[in-house]
């Protein structure tokens, strides 16, 4: 591929985020995310490309709260992508990686695989009982029972606007195009953009000290990092990739399982 | 018939659309006649979106929007990015608008209420045309007589659409209320009190360096999240080398105070207390030296009933803690206070409100940037949202309805608000509603007031119509957001001020209604603002402003900023201590209803979207739940799911449990949003509302009602069900926490 191929990334900024939702819904609105109804959320089910956890650190009356969007990492050293036995998920040029929804025949290996457990299954066929059909984005495939699916960062506005530059022979500018978790942020926590252009913001973000990614040592080199929460009143620094001795009121595991 | 390459290109001809949707090889030819407009709309060219802005309508910020229009369907909701208030960004209720208007059960024509259902607790009509419906109306109208004989109950009134309903009451002598779910009559009063201003106030949290907030969930809901949320973002981390520090004083754990550096568990009612504590502390200790100005509070003295040491107990803040916030407060460079939600809604409510904001003239922070900024009259003399009726004011009508006295209630219109479902239960406003002899409804939703309407005149969506609002607050400036309709109308819908307007002419109550439809009373303050020839939009002709404002979504002047009031000295009164419905030995612990992150105060409870987004702290969905702290839930035996009843002096709900290790341990929070009876496939006969646990009481100062000054009891009671959580949900991540920190933290 070109040098100048442009690499897709996307920032998560623990200090901005409040935990407020609108990118968990500004995603099911756009990639026709199938409704996550109550028996479906009990069937531990939902499907969610981009998740709020929450972690509980400390004990009341200094207890906190922390909130973790969580989406596909993109990984470049991918588990997911070498066990499909169809070749249904790849890594492209723009760093990202990518679920071929009719290649897919629903091993369900990948999610398998997955460490951050950011891939959802199609378990059933699923409606929208009319009219709300009509909402859905026709840019986006609307996937059926058997398909694996996970956040493409937005791929449909990338490829729309990137042609659209082409078309118009010039580059796509920092900031022109957004995931749409991204634009819907209030506090601009998501920061989306070309991580190998230097001016971006998301490069900007890259070079932040707070800069981490999730797991680091599984080695999974995920596309996607995250910038430190910043707690002036923390009891230690959480912030030792491994080898360290747990610090006393470590945050808990275990997914979002958090109150007991 | 075989599709050759020959008869593929006939076909297209014939189908005169260009896009042809292929089953197979052998295709039936009438599946290929597409039924295609003879005369597309200029804007539609498919495969290729339009983007048109518009106002926001699914809270009371007003944010401005811009929505993707993909042959004639409204595909997307996206903050519009030259809006003053949200800058392009959104939040979790505007996104799922558009669930709104392809609703399953959306109200699709007229109705009628059967004339054999006399029974108001039964929901069934019939099909009406628009002009017969119209015409009972007037007739209705006409021979309702008398002062007050007609009631409106609306939300409360902004833009165009508020100044025609106003305008609409007062013509036909009718009494006008406005229901604002969590009345914010209290916080207004306050403002008023302590700033002198009618406006709400701009809070510029994004250039504050301490922020301090008391009881206002103001990040997740409140008044404007999706611009506090800007402004968090950037406060935190948007500024080279400087990070804001934030305290958040609530009686429960919120979202917001979730987000802040250190959490202080006040004991609801104390909020008041807690800032005089504040300010006491900083004025003993100097902490804020000469900025301070001392004489802004209780002419420099009598503060001393406020000392930390002696109101800490009794807050659930120690002292400590007290002086170690008080001296960053005072110390900092931009230090605001903030305050409202449920320190509002107490008995004491005015008391901890003027306390509150009393910090900030302390401070001497009024008109300085990262302080309280203050916004203009709004723009045209609209209506902006100045709120709702108080709780006396539905005690009177549900009375005046029930019994008839002083003046006996005719008619009854209702548009955009619920107060069947929204007032608490002990106003019994259901029964008295029943009583009224003619209820008209312009709902698009069967929801629980609607549900007992006589007739259904169904608006047309906000993004199907035209209008106008006033962001309130606003960004510190004159803004107007004009609102447009993004599609056409889907169903057999009016926008209700257009038949507002046509009634009024029907009835020759036209006086200061000389418009004919919502879009020609916008023109003409589009028109004035256009000759004005200043602000974020001007042009030479009427049409190229016209344009101008419809493609920026609405018209601002950043120099039309308010006046800051002159800071006046604030007697800090007494103590006032707060008090609650029911008696501590009785019910033991505070019942803290909160309003959810996005289902509100139950109206967003029709949308699927909001009711699968978690709850940002017990990522809890499509329930109500009650929430414990561990110690309680430990000593009581209660697991997550467990049936409690929680008993208040009005009555008694079974609830699943759910422990929430950051619960104060004598608090019992509980979300609203569910509890309808109507309202959809998707709120109905779920959960609890919250509301009807309530006691009626009041605000000393304004008669507000302090939804936050209930105690309750509380007992397990038999069975469990399945909470639906997305905690848990997935395996967790089945790594040693020393070796893989999730969330890292640094203390920078």
């Amino acid at each position: 591929m070109p040098a100048d191929w442009p690499k897709w990334s996307l920032a998560v900024d623990l200090d901005r985020c409040t935990g407020c939702q609108a990118c968990v819904v500004a995603c099911q609105a756009e990639n026709n995310v199938a409704l996550n109804t109550e028996d479906i959320v009990n069937s531990r089910r939902t499907i969610a490309w981009i998740r709020i956890e929450r972690y509980w650190d400390g004990e009341y009356p200094n207890i906190r709260a922390r909130f973790l969007p969580l989406l596909c990492q993109h990984c470049g050293n991918a588990p997911c992508e070498p066990v499909c036995p169809m070749y249904a998920t790849y890594h492209n040029a723009d760093g990202l990686n990518v679920q071929i929804y009719n290649r897919c025949v629903g091993t369900r290996y990948c999610a398998n695989n997955c460490p951050y457990h950011a891939r959802y299954f199609n378990f059933w066929e699923r409606e929208w009982p009319q009219p709300l059909n009509e909402q859905l984005n026709p840019d986006v495939t609307v996937r059926s029972k058997g398909i694996m699916e996970k956040c493409t960062l937005c791929v449909h506005r990338i490829r729309r606007t990137t042609r659209q530059a082409r078309r118009e022979g010039r580059q796509v500018a920092d900031g022109e195009l957004q995931t749409a978790c991204a634009q819907a942020c209030p506090s601009d926590a998501l920061i989306f953009g070309v991580v190998t252009d230097p001016n971006s913001r998301v490069a900007k973000a890259a070079a932040d000290a707070r800069r981490y990614t999730l797991m680091e040592d599984m080695g999974t080199e995920p596309g996607i990092f995250y910038l430190k929460k910043v707690d002036p009143y923390a009891e230690e620094e959480h912030n030792e990739a491994h080898g360290a001795a747990a610090p006393a009121g470590a945050p808990a595991q275990g997914g979002t399982s958090g109150a007991h | 018939m075989r599709v050759t390459r020959r008869n593929f290109l006939k076909l297209m001809a014939v189908s005169g659309a260009g896009t042809v949707a292929f089953a197979g090889c052998a295709i039936p030819e009438q599946e290929l006649a597409i039924q295609a407009p003879v005369a597309p709309p200029e804007d539609l060219l498919q495969g290729f979106d339009a983007w048109y802005a518009t106002q926001c309508s699914q809270c009371s910020a007003g944010c401005g929007l811009i929505v993707r229009v993909m042959e004639g369907r409204a595909k997307k909701v996206e903050g519009n990015p030259d809006h003053p208030l949200n800058a392009g960004k959104s939040c979790v209720r505007s996104q799922a608008a558009v669930q709104g208007v392809y609703h399953p059960d959306r109200i699709t024509n007229p109705l009628r209420r059967k004339t054999a259902v006399r029974d108001r607790g039964v929901a069934d009509f019939e099909p009406i045309k628009w002009e017969e419906a119209l015409t009972m109306v007037a007739q209705k109208l006409r021979e309702a007589k008398g002062q007050d004989a007609v009631v409106m109950i609306t939300e409360p009134l902004n833009g165009h659409d508020g100044l025609i309903a106003q305008r609409f009451a007062q013509n036909l002598s009718a009494q006008h209320l406005a229901l604002e779910p969590l009345e914010a009559g209290v916080e207004r009063e306050a403002i008023r009190r302590v700033y002198g201003t009618d406006q709400l106030p701009d809070y510029d949290i994004r250039n504050a360096d301490v922020v301090l907030s008391f009881g206002a969930d103001w990040l997740s809901t409140w008044w404007s999240p999706v611009q506090y949320g800007r402004d968090y973002g950037d406060f935190r981390q948007g500024r080279q080398g400087k990070r804001g520090m934030f305290f958040h004083a609530e009686s429960r754990f919120s979202m917001t105070a979730a987000n802040a550096d250190k959490w202080l568990p006040v004991k609801p009612g104390m909020e008041g207390l807690l800032a005089y504590a504040i300010a006491s502390a900083i004025v003993s200790r100097n902490f804020g030296g000469e900025r301070a100005a001392i004489g802004t509070i209780n002419q420099g003295g009598g503060l001393d009933d406020y000392r930390p040491e002696r109101v800490a107990r009794s807050l659930g803040v120690d002292a400590g803690t007290i002086y170690e916030i008080a001296e960053k407060f005072a110390k900092a460079s931009a230090p605001l206070a903030i305050g409202g939600g449920s320190a509002a809604a107490q008995s004491n409510g005015l008391f901890n409100m003027v306390a509150i904001n009393s910090l900030n003239v302390l401070m001497g922070n009024l008109g300085k940037a990262g302080g309280v900024r203050f916004n203009p009259a709004p723009v045209g003399g609209l209506p902006a949202n100045s709120g709702g009726a108080s709780l006396q004011d539905w005690v009177r009508l549900s009375d005046r309805m029930a019994n008839g006295r002083p003046n006996p209630v005719q008619v009854v219109l209702v548009h955009g608000a619920n107060p069947v479902y929204e007032l608490p239960n002990a106003l019994d406003f259901r029964s008295a509603l029943a009583k009224a002899p003619f209820i008209v409804s312009f709902s698009s939703y069967m929801d629980e007031t609607t549900a007992m309407a006589d007739l259904i005149l169904p608006d047309s969506h906000p993004l199907e119509r035209w209008g106008s609002g006033i962001p309130t607050p606003g960004p510190g400036y004159a803004t107007i957001t004009f609102q447009q309709p993004v599609i056409k109308p889907q169903l057999d819908t009016r926008p209700t001020g257009d038949v507002l307007l046509g009634l009024a002419k029907d009835l020759g109550a036209t006086n200061n209604l000389p418009w004919t439809s919502v879009k020609q009373a916008v023109q003409q303050t589009a028109e004035d603002l256009w000759r004005g020839g200043k602000g974020s939009v001007t042009a030479p002709g009427f049409d190229a402003f016209w344009y101008g404002v419809l493609q920026r979504g609405g018209w601002w002047d950043t120099n039309a900023t308010g006046a800051t009031p002159r800071s006046t000295p604030i007697a800090a009164p007494g103590p006032e201590e707060p008090e609650f419905g029911g008696k501590e030995e009785d019910f033991p612990f505070s019942l803290i209803p909160f309003v959810h992150n996005s289902l509100g105060a139950g109206e967003g409870a029709n949308l699927p979207w909001l009711q699968a987004a978690p709850d940002p702290i017990t990522t809890a969905m499509w329930q109500t739940w009650v929430e414990i702290s561990p110690e309680v839930a430990k000593k009581m035996h209660i697991e997550v799911g467990d049936f409690v009843e929680v008993t208040t002096p009005q009555r008694r709900v079974v609830l699943p449990a759910y422990i929430n290790p950051a619960n104060p341990p004598e608090t019992l929070a509980i979300p609203l949003g569910q509890g309808h009876w109507q309202y959809g496939r998707w709120a109905y006969n779920r959960g609890v509302n919250p509301m009807t646990l309530v006691e009626p009481v009041a605000d000393k100062g304004v008669g507000g009602l302090a939804w936050a000054a209930t105690r309750a009891k509380l007992a397990k009671a038999s069975g469990n069900m399945m909470l639906p959580l997305l905690e848990g949900d997935l395996g967790g991540y089945a790594v040693a926490p020393e070796l893989h920190e999730i969330v890292q933290i640094t203390r920078l």
